[in-house]
């Protein structure tokens, strides 16, 4: 079957196609060279001047895995009050901030996004995620495997492994835990509140093994590096929305040495600790430091104002937030050897000091960051807001007197302490094209998509521009996945169900020697059932793989 | 054939080190061996049909299918009940239940809402076995349960010495244990047994509350404990480092038992101002975190919820599949039960379906039986642990011709829509 889709302005910025008009043409799911000579068009969508981009990519969304699970079963008052109902494709489900993963599939591709990443994936809790991901229709989605609270690698370090046998650990636990990347959250910090540490800064030690955080930057990074791995070391910086926070991340970028990292929701590690409340904006100072590192990238975090939950692998730091909590009820959870979690619900207020202030930090980080390739749309959803505030958050980005107006309404002193009225760098098109499509599909490896060159996936958005960039956002006038048409005025068309990206570095399979004797002394399951198989993937837990090229490993 | 690493569905320790020998007609545990895999695997071998039946007579598997779904078609208010299955029985049992406007509910909710709506309220701070085994130096189990419904929990969990401690674990038996016998591998200086009615376990905890608080405390008696045992003990779970508290949400069998584990969550989250503490709530036997965990993801909401109005709807009392079949408040009973053959469906008068063990053994014969697969043991699958985090493989130890129970509740699904 072969679709055209006719007189569209194309947003390709991986080709540097910049609102031309271009015919574009599908055939087997795939985008192809528009054919020569005369074919049958099968299918035709007259666009004249609609705007044509890549379905947009999440690189960091809590949509998956047991954490989040335990926030929907801790937010059970909200999911009463949002049920969303069943229609002739959709099945039902519940819930604004931590939906259920069918809706949160659909909303996800009613917005115009078809491929999303789990940022904090447990080895020891892999399958669930996976099985949470294949239930959530009409997505690609992947995992970052959380490593650097793991008492495995810590003891690793501890020891002084050689970094090649790191590099093994790393690459063995991607291929288990059936993976993309690697994540690692408050470095050594989840296991060092397990032995009652309450704090660690970069360069303190976790008491046990006598390991910092930098020293695990150091090495996990390296291995990301050296191993081929497409996308960077995805790091959540010590430190978490603790005031003065911004001198750790600062130290964070430091601690990789030159490695590619990616810092992640920066927003919540962006504060100062100035003016008399203690706590001020050091955007200016990460914005800068970032731009002028080129092999560091960010994430923002943005946070909207509402009701939300925050859901963390970080148990440490959340131990503490739970003195914040809206309304005040918490979970915290150690985990296996290998990490924790911390969900607290919180109620972000524009009237209040430091959440207005916090959302003009993440605001200033977007406006002030000069290269859109190596700064990410998010809230860290549900985190900062849930992913459904995405099209408020691009309009503030792209249109100044909008933002402005929302200016006028937070808390006055936090305005007073915001350098955000004197930005008046306005996102284009162009601009957020790069950020939710080309840019996150480069920085995690996926050549076959985020773009509209031949042989991409045809998973394309189509959006009828109006004056409201917000209402554009919102409901696309259609989505295709894989040449499929999805979504039609922001309406779901076809239920589609998505495969789990991953990456497949080479390693040397003796580490699984080392690995079996750790497991059969300390652990409670068996090495061989730890591992997920192409085959379990596909057929028990319902979302067949798809390998993404690494790079040659180089040690 | 002999299998290594073999998964036991059969509690929610869901041990994975069983070595299985496995004939057509002979399934030998011959490592990993405990009370309920012997059973679980024995009634695998039991006479057993492979043939649907319609009131106790055969009927050609489609036949059945197509009776079932016109059951649930003209059905007002279909349960679809106990869900002692795998987690792809139940991810399948979801979906049906939307189509069909069920109430869906696990066989053992009651136990389950005891933790779920503390959690819901509260929250905790819990941890998993894993760290249990390596992180614990002082453990209190309240109950004693422990020893028939997780018989491995001491030889895998507590026994072993703890990676991260020099001293040995400290265990403290807290628990109405008259005429029951202190398992063998906790007679010695590391284990105290505190004997207390469950009845008085909330008396006990909240004078350790207020003793941690500083409170004086107006009466010297509590569960059988005065006030200077209750001071001592305060005084060890604050010197330990890491103290983890186990229970068994079915052997609080007594009402409003949420209240009771609210006041030990409660006295977690204090001693982790100073030290550190976690639960671990022992449960997850017959597959109930399995469909607990399935049935919150696939709808944001826990289990005892309904699809009735087209959209879920939960409430842990109204929607407690024992009191609607006492009531008479559903019309129809699907009952999913491939795991064990002793789970029959409740005894009840109205219609019931039963997707189920080959052999089991009915109280009443229902309308229609489709007889499916053990998962674990005819096909593969998953099943949750106690501590909600680890999920297991379920493995094949033989060839069957028997469909999964998410095979039939698919077919099913799909008839129906």
């Amino acid at each position: 079957m072969l679709i055209k889709l006719t007189g569209g302005k194309i947003y390709d910025p991986a080709h540097g196609i910049n609102g031309k008009v271009k015919n574009i043409y599908i055939r087997d799911g795939k985008i192809i060279q528009p054919p020569k000579g005369r074919m049958k068009v099968d299918k035709e969508y007259i666009l004249n001047g609609k705007i044509v981009m890549a379905g947009a990519i999440d690189l960091h969304t809590h949509i998956g895995g047991g954490k989040v699970n335990l926030a929907r079963t801790l937010m059970t008052h909200e999911h009463r009050t949002d049920p969303h109902p069943q229609t002739t494709l959709k099945r039902s489900g519940s819930g604004h901030a931590t939906p259920d993963t069918l809706s949160a599939g659909y909303r996800y591709a009613e917005m115009g996004y078809t491929t999303c990443f789990e940022p904090a994936l447990l080895p020891s809790n892999a399958r669930q995620s996976h099985m949470e991901m294949a239930d959530t229709p009409m997505l690609d989605t992947g995992g970052y495997a959380l490593l650097g609270s793991d008492d495995f690698l810590l003891k690793m370090l501890a020891d002084n492994a050689d970094q090649s046998a790191i590099n093994d650990y790393v690459a063995w636990t991607l291929h288990a835990s059936q993976c993309i990347g690697i994540k690692v959250v408050n470095p050594g910090g989840i296991n060092a509140f397990k032995f009652n540490q309450r704090s660690l800064d970069v360069d303190e030690d976790n008491q046990y093994y006598n390991i910092s955080p930098r020293d695990i930057i150091r090495s996990l990074s390296r291995a990301i590096h050296e191993l081929g791995v497409p996308h960077p070391l995805h790091v959540h910086c010590s430190n978490l929305g603790v005031p003065g926070n911004f001198e750790s991340t600062l130290a964070t970028m430091d601690a990789a040495e030159g490695h590619p990292i990616h810092l992640t929701h920066i927003q919540f590690h962006s504060y100062g600790t100035e003016g008399e409340r203690k706590f001020s904006s050091a955007a200016a100072q990460i914005a800068e430091a970032v731009n002028r590192q080129k092999h560091i990238s960010m994430d923002v975090g943005q946070i909207l104002f509402g009701q939300t939950a925050t859901i963390s692998g970080d148990s440490m730091k959340q131990y503490t937030n739970h003195q914040h909590a809206h309304p005040k009820k918490w979970i915290c959870m150690d985990i296996e050897c290998d990490a924790g979690c911390g969900i607290v619900p919180f109620r972000y207020r524009d009237k209040d000091f430091v959440n207005a202030l916090q959302w003009a930090i993440g605001l200033e980080l977007f406006l002030l960051a000069d290269d859109p390739w190596r700064i990410f749309l998010t809230t860290d959803h549900p985190n900062g807001a849930p992913f459904t505030s995405y099209p408020h958050l691009i309009r503030l980005l792209m249109d100044r007197s909008f933002r402005n107006d929302m200016l006028a309404h937070i808390n006055p002193l936090a305005k007073q302490h915001t350098i955000l009225d004197t930005l008046d760098r306005e996102y284009s098109l162009y601009e957020i094209a790069i950020m939710t499509r080309a840019a996150p599909a480069k920085i995690l490896g996926l050549k076959d998509r985020g773009h509209l060159a031949k042989n991409a996936l045809a998973d394309i958005t189509v959006y009828d521009p109006q004056d409201n960039i917000e209402a554009m956002f919102e409901k696309p006038l259609y989505v295709f996945k894989s040449g499929e048409l999805i979504v039609e005025k922001g309406q779901l068309k076809k239920i589609v169900r998505g495969k789990t990206q991953v990456v497949r570095p080479d390693y040397d399979i003796s580490i699984e020697k080392k690995l079996n004797r750790y497991f059969n002394r300390y652990h409670t399951m068996k090495l061989s059932n730890f591992k997920i198989s192409d085959d379990e993937m596909a057929e028990g837990i319902g979302s067949p793989v798809k390998v993404h090229a690494c790079k040659d490993r180089i040690a | 054939m002999t299998f290594k690493n073999i998964t036991c569905p059969f509690c929610g320790l869901a041990c994975d080190d069983l070595t299985v020998s496995a004939k057509q007609n002979k399934l030998d545990i011959l490592a990993g061996q405990c009370t309920l895999n012997r059973a679980g695997f024995n009634q695998a071998l039991w006479e057993k049909t492979s043939t649907a039946m319609m009131q106790g007579k055969e009927i050609a598997h489609a036949t059945a299918i197509d009776k079932a779904a016109s059951l649930l078609k003209k059905s007002e208010a279909p349960l679809i009940g106990g869900l002692i299955t795998d987690v792809n029985g139940v991810r399948t049992a979801m979906a049906l239940a939307d189509a069909c406007g069920a109430v869906i509910d696990h066989q053992d909710s009651q136990a389950i809402f005891r933790n779920t709506r503390v959690l819901q309220d509260t929250g905790w701070m819990t941890t998993t076995l894993t760290e249990v085994r390596n992180r614990a130096d002082l453990v209190i189990m309240i109950g004693s349960q422990v020893l028939d419904d997780y018989p491995r929990f001491f030889e895998r969990i507590i026994q072993p010495k703890p990676q991260f401690r020099k001293k040995p674990r400290q265990i403290i038996l807290l628990g109405s244990w008259d005429g029951r016998k202190i398992p063998a591998e906790l007679k010695g200086d590391n284990t105290t047994v505190i004997k207390t009615p469950m009845e008085s376990v909330a008396e006990v905890i909240a004078a350790l509350r207020a003793t941690l608080a500083e409170r004086v405390l107006d009466n010297n008696q509590f569960g059988g404990m005065n006030s200077s045992a209750i001071q001592e003990l305060a005084f060890q779970l604050k010197e330990s480092q890491y103290s983890v508290f186990t229970w068994s949400a079915k052997e609080f069998d007594m009402p409003h038992s949420e209240l009771v584990i609210e006041q030990l969550v409660e006295l977690i989250k204090d001693l982790n101002t100073t030290t550190r503490s976690s639960g671990l709530p022992l449960g997850g036997s017959n597959g109930s975190i399995s469909a607990n965990q399935v049935c919150t993801w696939q709808s944001g909401i826990p289990l005892r919820s309904s699809f009735a109005q087209g959209q879920p709807q939960h409430d842990a009392l109204l929607f407690d599949s024992q009191r609607l079949l006492k009531n008479a408040e559903a019309d129809l009973l699907l009952w999913v039960s491939s795991l064990r053959s002793d789970q029959p469906p409740p005894d009840t008068d109205i219609p019931t379906i039963a997707i189920g063990h080959p052999a089991t053994q009915f109280k009443r014969l229902p309308e229609i039986f489709i007889p499916v697969g053990i998962p674990g043991i005819d096909h593969t699958g998953h099943t949750f642990r106690m501590d909600g985090v680890v999920t297991l493989p379920l493995h094949k130890l033989r060839e069957t011709s028997l469909l999964s129970a998410a095979d039939v509740l698919s077919q099913l699904t799909a008839r129906i829509s």
